[in-house]
């Protein structure tokens, strides 16, 4: 009974992992997808019907006549002005200091523990840098780091993470409950 | 845990596959989870862990819990991880709101 309790469990297991890998895979390609489908870089910017705005979020925003202007990423372009924004360029600006804050913290967090502890604080650490840029408005963002890169570095690092949970209680070891 | 709030960073990094359900949702969730380090409840999710502890198969093939080491082990974290998780419920909202 127990060994076929632990069949269903790692095919209960391998079934979770593959449903999360594909769903960030498909993540990942549709990321890829929209940033091959957009112009990059701080500056360039294209006029666009609702569908292909699809691919942008709201990092920033201004009015232009009947257009919203809007960037993430390092990447802009114009809206319909009909469109609902609440993130103007200066609360994008203090959220962005907010997260080198919270970047500067944990980070102190990762130097100062062990173990699993660090790792978990690694991961709070590489999920700020990514809120920081995806808040900081392109004027100031002279990166241009591309969306699908963070979609992959983000679903590889989950992934990551289950297949490390796996292997730790599998191999009967105590690894963190959350 | 963490391992899903990557998984949400991965969804917020490719907003061509929003679906306005799954982010409305994600919305609900880091506003709770900001709920919860904001009155330092999360703590307590820290110290009784799911199912009392990780769960693990031993070689004997019997499945057991066991008590892991509690990872909040700095107060200002409390601030830090609700700011954060306000930020992320707030992005998910603000593109949403955009797209939709």
């Amino acid at each position: 009974m127990v060994a076929t309790f632990k069949r269903c469990a790692k095919r209960m297991l391998v079934s979770v992992v593959g449903l999360l890998a594909t769903a960030l895979q498909l993540a990942g390609v549709a990321a890829a997808e929209g940033s091959s489908g957009m112009s990059m870089g701080a500056g360039s910017s294209t006029s666009s019907s609702m569908p292909s705005m699809a691919h942008m979020g709201p990092k920033a925003a201004a009015h232009a006549g009947g257009m919203h202007s809007m960037s993430m990423g390092g990447i802009s372009m114009s809206v319909p002005s009909h469109t609902t924004n609440i993130l103007p360029d200066w609360l994008a600006v203090i959220w962005t200091l907010v997260f080198f804050a919270i970047i500067a913290s944990h980070t102190r967090h990762v130097l100062q523990s062990e173990g699993q502890r660090r790792w978990w604080h690694s991961g709070h650490v590489a999920m700020a840098i990514g809120m920081a840029f995806m808040f900081a408005p392109a004027s100031i963002d002279h990166f241009n780091i591309p969306t699908g890169f963070w979609s992959l570095a983000f679903a590889n690092g989950a992934i990551a993470i289950v297949l490390w949970m796996l292997v730790q209680t599998f191999a009967g070891r105590t690894c963190c409950g959350w | 845990m963490i391992a899903f709030d990557l998984g949400a960073m991965a969804y917020m990094w490719s907003p061509a596959g929003f679906q306005a359900p799954i982010t409305w949702l994600l919305v609900a969730y880091f506003a709770a989870q900001a709920v919860l380090w904001g009155t330092n409840r999360m703590r307590d999710f820290d110290e009784h862990t799911i199912l009392g502890g990780a769960v693990s198969v031993t070689p004997e093939g019997s499945l057991t819990a066991s008590v892991a080491e509690p990872l909040i082990c700095f107060k200002d974290l409390r601030v830090s991880m609700a700011a954060m998780t306000i930020g992320m419920a707030y992005m998910f909202a603000a593109t949403q709101l955009v797209l939709s």
